[in-house]
């Protein structure tokens, strides 16, 4: 279970509640969290509930910028501080960040920050995806040529740091045969459900700004009922990774990155099988390697 | 080594090989198998149509330190791999 926000802990007993749940459940506990509210006690009180992973949004490597970014001051402190403080107890801790216009030109100063000042054990990065508040984000979505620039910074990152650096990136731009020092996560879309704020059911968080891909309620229903019967679960499990359209359609590495995103497959092109944005972007401007094409991409 | 048989990769797969190893894509089910840097330096030769003595030659010639002898099997055991996989075909040149 990930338990991720906004930021979560401004529901703290619903937090604790969850992780005792999580533990009694034996399932494995993941939060992710800005830090604000993560003082030295709480992260011990977390890990003493049974919390597996802890995830801490760090977006720039310098204070007024990231704060100015989150519009709130000390925050940048605050995440910092609550990295070091997870590292002490030996919780397992990454930074978390997500790359957009604005922080690209920062990428290499802010892994080399979190990495050896901080210093945290790992990074997640990922490119921002235009999914709900991120569409409206200050921060600006990644253009082809700048996604194809964060792609190139990661892999000397990932030959100076390896095995710290995660991403969640298009296996046509790094992937584990070509830059081995860097980890691949992967969204697992076929064994996901998001559950939101007001109980709604949806792909990860796709329901807060695309209502129509809410597909029940655990108020008033089964999840494990959800589960099974929601369409989009069934599709999920059974056709999508298949039948992929556009650029994915085409590529040779659709059956390990398999769209990235297909939750903002979802939100650009209407269908969970829908190329990844940013890569069918870079096809659509002849930017895409050629050498992972099959054949003539169809339609997104 | 054999003399007596060319050797000819599969060629409707994707061969994607750079200096430091390599992959190669299957269409019919969409998996990869990724080869090292010796396979993808072999495979390269292959594509390019040099006979297995050449191949051998090459592999001397990269790896002073390593007997020949040694690098021969290697070789050897190598092409028996792409050939279980069914990416390699001998074919009878006499
Ligand atoms: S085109 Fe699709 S399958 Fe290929 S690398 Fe991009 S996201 Fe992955």
């Amino acid at each position: 279970m990930k338990i991720t926000g906004g930021e979560p802990l401004l529901e703290k007993r619903l937090v604790l509640g969850l992780l005792g749940a999580c533990r009694r459940l034996g399932l494995y506990a993941g939060l992710e969290s800005n830090g604000t509210l993560l003082s030295p006690k709480v992260v011990e009180q977390l890990k003493r509930l049974g919390l597996k992973e802890l995830g801490i949004s760090l977006d720039f490597p310098d204070p007024a910028l990231h704060d100015e970014f989150r519009g709130q001051t000390g925050v940048f402190r605050a995440a910092v501080d609550a990295v070091r403080s997870a590292s002490r107890i030996k919780l397992n801790v990454s930074v978390v960040t997500s790359v957009f216009a604005t922080n690209l030109p920062y990428l290499r100063r802010h892994a080399e920050f979190t990495l050896t000042e901080i210093p945290a054990p790992n990074m997640k990065v990922a490119g921002v995806v235009g999914l709900g508040r991120a569409r409206e984000m200050n921060g600006g979505l990644l253009g082809p040529r700048e996604y194809l620039e964060m792609a190139t910074i990661l892999r000397e990152l990932g030959r100076l740091f390896p095995d710290r650096i995660a991403v969640g990136l298009p296996w046509s731009l790094v992937n584990p045969m070509d830059d081995p020092g860097l980890s691949f996560g992967s969204c697992h879309a076929d064994g996901t459900m998001g559950i939101l704020p007001d109980g709604g059911v949806s792909l990860c968080g796709l329901g807060v700004s695309r209502p129509e891909a809410v597909v029940g309620n655990v108020l008033t229903r089964d999840p494990l009922a959800i589960w099974r019967d929601a369409e989009l679960f069934v599709y999920l499990r059974t056709r999508w990774g298949q039948e992929f359209s556009g650029v994915c359609g085409a590529c040779i590495f659709h059956r390990y990155c398999a769209n990235v995103c297909p939750a903002y497959a979802f939100e650009v092109y209407g269908s969970f099988s829908a190329p990844f944005p940013p890569c069918q972007h870079l096809f659509e401007e002849g930017l895409f390697p050629e050498y992972c094409l099959l054949d003539s991409p169809g339609g997104a | 080594m054999d003399a007596q048989s060319a050797l000819k990769l599969r060629e409707d797969v994707r061969w994607v090989l750079r200096d430091n190893g390599g992959f190669v894509y299957f269409p019919e089910d969409g998996k990869i198998e990724v080869l090292s840097s010796t396979a993808a330096r072999i495979a390269r030769s292959l594509l390019m149509g040099l006979p297995a003595e050449t191949v051998l030659e090459q592999l001397v010639s990269v790896y002073a330190e390593v007997p020949r002898h040694q690098l021969e099997a290697d070789l050897q055991d190598f092409l028996h791999a792409l050939e279980m996989k069914g990416l390699l075909a001998r074919r009878p040149t006499t």
